[in-house]
């Protein structure tokens, strides 16, 4: 409960921050949202060519891409700032600030500073989900409304678990913002169905950094086409937290400070 | 002399982070693998998407990737960061033209990214057997010489975007915009051509189509080669233009400029 009060306040302050250059606050929403739907163009582009794209209609494809950036939306808000562990708070000793304070180290980095670009994917995520949903009579009943919220919830916090995990690397690295940045840009594969793709990067979306958990088979599943275990969601975003403490707790265990 | 040290310092400032070479690569070969394999589902039902054929289109694909990450110049962002912390007063006082002085640097950068981004991801996609490469000694004339116009009209706009920065204090916005234009207006994401008509004029309109979708189209074949040399002259004079209007707007800026420094 403290945290979360915590958090909201740091939360109004990092929003004050940004509110006071406000042009460029403005001019950026309008650049977040053209680059967002510039890659739903590209979706679009695509279904009116063909009448599906590997057995998936417009609006799965619609529903797919809004579950991914909705979680990429919340990962960016929420937890962007773990980007610069490696490049300013290991490598310039600011973390030595936040561990000598009562509260979680990666509580205080994550609230540390917001990333404006979250709120156009955020705005551009629910469009298309709410779209999709409707489209999809996914609205219909109480059941498949909880289904869609189960799946949202669950995808940003397993995408969350996947940065929070690689982001341990900053611990050993100056330059962990790079290794976050290769990992996010595998998620670009997440925007589409799994059989787009050949059958390893299927795996390795699947096994190895999970995002079909994000929007392949959440979106599979609400649209009737395939059915996992529900309960193989939540373990394997379980499993995925459980990794990426483990590797923060393992990083601050063996942090020696720059001294500087 | 001197510009070709900032030059040379530049190259070397980058082979300091093998890393972030490697995670521009790979998100540079992620970007052309996942627009290629989507593009071949529909080539699997038609033979012309707009008029390009497959191999044209994996060759615009490879080339506008290669080339969104060589125009990213992140000048936006260095000029923001040095108007915030105030060290922008440093380069201008600097004995060089602060325009030049950018420009040297990031040719620096541009050399590496050729040297160890572009080259890489050719050879990697090469093998791949679908590029299209353009004949006749005369095309890759008039490609090279709209790839340096394109080159400049790039660096022209950025710092024209970058310039705003003075006003805003604060260089995010800028910058997201830049590459959404980019993206959007250049062909960074997909061919010109593919827009809706109301936004293919708005292309046509704006400068942006000359960073890259024009030496890219003329690689892939999709201009007719008696067609070339005119696109290739109207480019120059775009260029041109853009110049000595960024002259002018730069020496209006500096007129007026203050700046802050803690």
């Amino acid at each position: 409960m403290r945290y979360l009060s915590l958090y909201w306040s740091f939360f109004a302050i990092n929003l004050r921050t940004l509110y006071q250059y406000k042009a460029d606050l403005v001019i950026g929403a309008i650049a977040t949202l053209l680059t967002q739907l510039g890659g739903m163009a590209m979706l679009w582009l695509v279904a009116t060519q063909i009448s599906d794209l590997a057995g998936w209609s417009l609006r799965q494809l619609m529903l797919l891409y809004g579950l991914i950036t909705l979680a990429r939306a919340f990962d960016m808000i929420f937890f962007d700032n773990l980007h610069a562990l490696g490049s300013e708070y290991v490598r310039e000793g600011k973390l030595d600030v936040l561990l000598m304070r009562p509260l979680s180290p990666l509580f205080q980095l994550a609230t540390a500073h917001i990333q404006q670009d979250g709120f156009g994917m955020l705005a551009l995520g629910i469009a298309l989900t709410a779209y999709a949903g409707v489209s999809l009579d996914l609205f219909a009943s109480f059941h498949s409304i909880m289904l869609l919220l189960f799946f949202i919830i669950n995808g940003a916090l397993l995408i969350s678990a996947i940065t929070v995990l690689f982001s341990a690397a900053g611990f050993i690295t100056a330059n962990s913002h790079i290794i976050l940045e290769s990992v996010d840009s595998i998620a670009d594969f997440a925007h589409y169905p799994r059989p787009v793709f050949p059958r390893w990067i299927g795996n390795l979306t699947t096994w190895v950094l999970p995002y079909a958990f994000i929007s392949y088979y959440p979106a599979s599943h609400l649209s009737g086409s395939l059915h996992v275990s529900l309960w193989l969601y939540p373990l394997i975003t379980l499993a995925a937290w459980l990794a990426a403490l483990i590797a923060w707790r393992a990083g601050i265990r063996h942090y020696s400070s720059t001294g500087s | 002399m001197k510009y070709w040290a900032v030059l040379i310092f530049n190259m070397r400032l980058n082979l300091v982070y093998p890393l972030a070479l490697f995670a521009t690569l790979l998100s540079t070969l992620v970007s052309i693998f996942v627009a290629w394999y989507i593009w071949q589902r529909v080539f699997r039902e038609q033979d012309l998407v707009a008029g390009m054929n497959a191999g044209q289109m994996f060759t615009y694909i490879v080339f506008s990737r290669i080339f969104t990450a060589h125009h990213i110049w992140n000048l936006v962002r260095l000029i923001g960061q040095r108007i915030q912390s105030g060290d922008i007063l440093i380069d201008l006082l600097r004995p060089m033209q602060l325009q030049t002085y950018y420009l040297v640097g990031r040719a620096g950068d541009l050399l590496f990214m050729t040297l160890f981004i572009g080259t890489p991801t050719l050879l990697i996609v090469l093998p791949l057997g679908q590029l299209q490469i353009p004949h006749g000694l005369s095309t890759y004339l008039l490609f090279f010489t709209s790839l340096l116009l394109s080159l400049m009209a790039g660096y022209i706009l950025e710092f024209w975007i970058a310039s705003l920065a003075f006003y805003t204090n604060y260089s995010w916005g800028l910058e997201s915009l830049y590459r959404a234009l980019l993206l959007l207006f250049a062909g960074g994401l997909f061919p010109l051509q593919l827009l809706p008509e109301p936004l293919l004029m708005i292309s046509n309109i704006l400068p942006f189509k000359d960073i890259l979708y024009t030496p890219v189209a003329i690689f892939s074949g999709m201009v007719p080669s008696n067609e070339i040399p005119s696109m290739v002259t109207l480019q120059l004079v775009k260029v041109l233009i853009l110049f000595t209007l960024s002259r002018f707007t730069f020496a209006r800026l500096l007129q007026n400029l203050a700046i802050q420094r803690g």
